[in-house]
């Protein structure tokens, strides 16, 4: 019930002008640490229009904590895309440096902080436990020791297309477990019921 | 003197330039209460001259989001009725739903033209070449106004089957992001929705050249081509409904550069339904029809004969 009462004010073009300039800098600041500056501003870009989209449904307080997640979400899928696709290498993310948990103190002080890095992981491992031993050992070997599957079938005595099911039969788990973070409005109300 | 030195922190903490280095304080600095509440009244005052003290990509980021703000409320009014066969684009909406790509493809100044079919509609469209598409649903074409001048090219996503008019001097081109389809006169189905994880392409007839950046593939008549959006690599299928024999074994001399001499056999006019991994080598091909049909295929010395078994 509280919920509803407390600050009914709706999002105006003033405000969502407003918002902008005084969130979109720490925003864009806080997906760099994770991806290139491009994708950084396209992320945050994004989650403003999302937000003004949802104005009719949004409520204003805890405003900046919906816009945060978004944010982190939308990172959070990006990099799980480019996880299947291959283009990253996820050791690099666990060693990012400064501070996450600033932004989580700043946007969303009473949740507890889980990292980027942390929760991917926790998902890739998750999704992998869909294959067998064998393919997540040959995936990991093309994935974080970067050898090509001819090395790796060399290695293994096996043959070069063998290697290749087995890496397309973890790519195929990550593309069908790996979870895309969902928002926008689910995560509204778990903001919101945080803060009750 | 170490709130001064937070203070300044705190500032590049809201302008967005905050070292590394300073988050890891800025944060440990934040776990005491009191602190807490000081960078509330930084952030209050912070809050009044952000839009003054805005750096010039923030400015230049709130213009772009202003401009597509006004386009989607735009678009919202403008999509829905849409009736007539080819629409000369609204460059507003067009943009919207087809994405940057085919903005920055177009010479400047030229207006697109662009079909859309929505998810309950198929269309029919005649191009000023001859060629033919049909539209199927959720799809959209689009093509520079001087389509045929110099070049035949065009914007593609979705399903339709393509009939192309033949003209070797320009050769019919179909992009889809980096991907792209070289028709050189011929007749296909194309399937390549932005959310399909493999895009592909059934030939009736005819010949097409698939490309991805560097990598390139010809597909001829009766080829099945996937294309794995997410490896980038290109799977070429023989996929043959309704194909005799002896016409299964053309193919086959003519894919893997192979003689093949087919004894006599009643199978010859027999009709076979078969589809063919073309990227497995040729002995894997024969041991798969030994098991599907009953013939044996063994290698002579300069060519392979194949029998009734």
């Amino acid at each position: 019930m509280a919920t509803q009462l407390v600050n009914s004010a709706r999002l105006t073009t003033e405000t969502f002008e407003q918002l902008f300039f005084e969130y979109q800098p720490r925003l864009v600041r806080f997906a760099v640490r994770y991806l290139e500056e491009e994708a950084a501003e396209d992320i945050v870009q994004n989650a403003f229009l999302k937000l003004w989209e949802k104005r009719e449904e949004v409520k204003l307080d805890n405003i900046q904590a919906l816009l945060f997640q978004i944010v982190r979400n939308e990172c959070l899928n990006e990099l799980k895309h480019r996880a299947v696709i291959g283009t990253e290498s996820l050791d690099g993310l666990m060693e990012v440096e400064g501070s996450e948990q600033l932004y989580w103190q700043d946007f969303a002080p009473d949740a507890d902080a889980v990292l980027i890095g942390d929760e991917l992981q926790q998902q890739i491992d998750e999704a992998l436990t869909h294959v067998s031993e064998k393919s997540r050992e040959i995936f990991a070997m093309s994935r974080q020791q970067e050898l090509k599957p001819k090395e790796i079938a060399e290695q293994l005595g096996i043959t070069r297309q063998a290697v290749e099911k087995h890496i397309n039969a973890a790519l195929d788990a990550l593309r069908t477990y790996l979870p895309k973070n969902l928002l926008p409005l689910v995560a509204f109300w778990q903001v919101i019921l945080l803060y009750e | 003197m170490k709130e001064l030195v937070m203070y300044n922190i705190a500032q590049t903490y809201f302008r967005g330039t905050i070292s590394a280095a300073d988050e890891k304080r800025l944060s440990d600095w934040l776990k005491e209460e009191k602190h807490a509440l000081l960078f509330r009244i930084w952030e209050d005052e912070w809050r009044k001259q952000a839009q003054a003290q805005a750096s010039e990509k923030t400015k230049a980021a709130w213009e772009k989001l202003a401009k597509s703000q006004e386009l989607r409320a735009k678009s919202h009014q403008t999509i829905r009725p849409l009736t007539s066969r080819i629409w000369y684009a609204a460059a507003a909406t067009a943009l919207l739903l087809f994405g940057v790509a085919l903005w920055l493809m177009m010479p400047s100044g030229q207006q697109p033209f662009m079909a859309q079919t929505t998810e309950q509609e198929t269309r029919n469209l005649a191009l000023e070449d001859g060629s033919e598409i049909i539209l199927n649903e959720s799809s959209s074409l689009a093509y520079a106004a001087d389509f045929g001048k110099k070049t035949r090219e065009v914007m593609f996503e979705g399903e339709a089957s393509f009939s192309v008019a033949k003209d070797a001097e320009r050769p019919f081109i179909i992009r889809v992001g980096d991907y792209s389809v070289t028709v050189l006169g011929t007749e296909f189905i194309l399937r390549a929705y932005p959310t399909d994880s493999i895009y592909t392409l059934q030939l009736t007839r005819g010949k097409v050249k698939l490309q991805y950046l560097q990598d390139s593939l010809i597909a001829e008549t009766g080829d099945l081509v996937q294309f794995n959006t997410f490896t980038k690599q290109f799977r070429k299928k023989l996929e043959a409904n309704n194909i005799l024999l002896s016409d299964l074994v053309n193919r086959l001399e003519r894919l893997y550069d192979v003689r093949i001499e087919v004894g006599d056999t009643i199978l010859a006019n027999e009709m076979l339904y078969i589809s063919i991994n073309t990227d497995d080598s040729f002995e894997d091909v024969c041991a798969a029809l030994e098991t599907l049909l009953p013939i044996e295929i063994a290698q002579e010395e300069d060519h392979y004969s194949l029998s009734a078994r």
